[in-house]
């Protein structure tokens, strides 16, 4: 029987949804996030300090209280649910897609902050020297400010991706428990707890320990040793 | 020649603040000017609103005969063909010495782009160094690799803000000379930013000393120390002091050190208080004269002394003797005055 777990769909779907979960929410971040983290590290507006609370707020937030607003905005009648079945014909509240826009929000910090502080680290005369130089913007931030950036974006992009993996009460509040659809390792591992499938349960989680550790132990290295950018001049 | 650049009462802000006010100025092509005062006074300010990095909330300026930056308007950056050499370098520290120089050269084929880096690098003295990074660079080198790559381009104009203050003073006075040849054979026009005297007198054919946010002087380094028109500029470019005075005539002047009489008039009624500047190459030292001052303070400048001494009146003055000439703190040394230059500001 527990053979038959570790070849089944019950293991392997879970899984693989959450890794496409997870892959579609970080690149969705990194579209979504990228000029959002430009715009904070550069601006002198007054916004910016209450843009950078809103982006902080999954952070702090119980994952309910998100899950919460976002079921209601998801719902058929709600303000981006109702106008998606009006475009798709299909409901977002418990879909594969409102999971993703719900990961999106709740993993936002991990994507906006590490690249809010790649890019203000990057000094604005090196922007002014390429722009005397006749670089026009998008070729000031490919040539000048995403290169500089790539620890920035790394970390950025494994801090979204594993965070995404690790979400548990925004997916339980908008998605459900839909084998293949919103039934992701967390939740397929709070449902084994449930029926007392422990062993079930315990292959998951030592799944999910050790890719976690690993991610980190990555980043943490990254961060460390990795130096694509001498820093000796700066 | 032709005026190359020209602002017109241009006005820059900072929220509510003035940092620069009203100032015009002209620069004719081929000419190397400096914009000199001490920190704050809005000359960064002045070299950003060129480059189009700051707008003007007044006036205009005018770039070979186009406007470029008006209230409401100013051309992006990237279409002034104005170079920029900053005062951290700002090299890419990601390219190598190569790549840096040849940023600025689109549209070129890659044949012609490595053609003129190649030479770029040869005019600065650094053949050879191509393949390098920026931070395997001394900070003289890197200097002259940021100098290759505003120049690479061929701009109209090139500005420098403060571009040796991160240098040794040696080196900073070989590379300014050595930059000024450099800017004077590739024919280009110069606008140099910095606090420094001895570096704007290095580089400039005209500085404008500036304060507040206005060019108080336009003039030739010679003007400047030797003609004054006030008191900030005596002051501030080379040493000296006033010396209290009582204007006789138009051009002699009451002192303590005597009666000084100048090459210019002034239109003070006789009898008016007056402050006179006294440089240290005003006061030279003679054995034999009467007047005699004590040494309260001296160093040692290798060719010269400066001394610093007082009068019997209390006063203090500067002079700068022969290095041989060595005198003791509180001895008693005679001095005359060979002052030509009279400059004196209504007390």
């Amino acid at each position: 029987m527990f053979n038959d777990f570790l070849q089944g769909s019950s293991l392997w779907t879970p899984i693989w949804l959450t890794l496409r979960l997870a892959a579609l929410t970080s690149l969705g971040l990194l579209i979504v996030g990228t000029p959002l983290a430009w715009w904070l590290a550069r601006t002198r507006s007054r916004l910016k300090t209450p843009i950078e609370a809103i982006v902080a707020l999954p952070l702090v937030l119980p994952p309910t209280v998100l899950g919460f607003y976002l079921l209601i905005a998801l719902s058929p009648q709600g303000a981006i649910g109702a106008p998606w079945l009006a475009l798709t014909g299909s409901t977002l509240a418990f879909s594969f897609s409102g999971l993703v826009i719900g990961s999106m929000l709740y993993s936002l910090p991990f994507v906006v902050q590490p690249l809010q502080n790649a890019f203000e680290g990057v000094h604005t005369s090196l922007l002014d020297a390429a722009s005397l130089l006749g670089a026009p913007p998008a070729r000031r931030f490919f040539s000048i400010v995403a290169p500089l950036s790539v620890r920035g974006f790394i970390t950025a992009l494994t801090l979204g991706f594993a965070h995404t993996v690790g979400e548990f009460g925004v997916v339980l509040m908008i998605g459900g428990n839909i084998p293949g659809q919103t039934r992701v390792l967390s939740i397929a591992i709070y449902d084994h707890v449930e029926s007392l499938e422990y062993g079930h349960a315990n292959v998951l989680s030592i799944g999910l320990l050790v890719f976690s550790f690993l991610i980190l132990s990555l980043i943490y290295s990254l961060n460390r040793r990795w130096r694509i950018v001498p820093t000796a001049n700066r | 020649m032709t005026t190359l650049l020209e602002l017109k009462n241009i006005e820059c802000r900072y929220g509510q603040q003035v940092a620069v006010r009203d100032l015009s100025m002209h620069v004719k092509q081929g000419s190397l000017v400096c914009l000199l005062g001490p920190s704050g006074c809005g000359k960064t300010t002045v070299l950003r609103a060129i480059a189009g990095f700051e707008p003007v909330v007044h006036g205009e300026i005018v770039l070979d005969d186009k406007i470029i930056s008006r209230p409401g308007y100013s051309l992006a950056p990237e279409c002034r063909h104005v170079g920029m050499v900053f005062q951290d370098y700002a090299l890419f520290p990601h390219m190598t010495v190569e790549a840096n120089v040849a940023f600025g050269l689109r549209g070129l084929s890659m044949a012609s782009r490595r053609d003129v880096t190649a030479r770029m690098l040869e005019i600065v003295g650094l053949s050879g160094l191509g393949a390098r990074y920026p931070h395997e660079l001394s900070g003289g080198q890197q200097q002259r690799v940021a100098l290759a790559r505003a120049l690479a381009p061929r701009p109209t104009l090139i500005l420098m803000d403060e571009p040796f203050s991160n240098l040794d003073v040696d080196m900073r006075e070989r590379l300014s000379g050595e930059v000024r040849d450099i800017l004077k054979n590739q024919g280009a026009t110069g606008i140099l930013v910095t606090h420094d005297q001895h570096e704007a007198f290095a580089l400039g054919d005209q500085i404008g000393v500036m304060h507040e946010g206005k060019i108080l002087q336009w003039d030739t380094p010679y003007n400047l120390y030797h003609e004054p028109v006030s008191r900030f500029v005596a002051d501030f470019i080379g040493q000296g002091i006033f010396l209290r005075g009582t204007l006789l005539t138009p051009d002699t002047v009451q002192t303590e050190i005597g009666i000084i009489k100048g090459n210019r008039a002034y239109d003070w009624p006789p009898g008016a208080q007056v402050d006179l500047l006294v440089r240290p190459d005003d006061i030279v030292h003679d054995d034999h004269a009467p007047m005699r001052a004590e040494v309260i303070h001296k160093a040692f400048k290798g060719a010269e002394i400066m001394y610093t001494l007082r009068l019997p009146t209390g006063s203090k003055v500067f002079s700068m003797f022969p290095s041989h000439h060595d005198h003791a703190i509180g001895e008693k040394v005679g001095i005359k005055v060979e002052a030509d230059h009279l400059v004196a500001f209504r007390a």
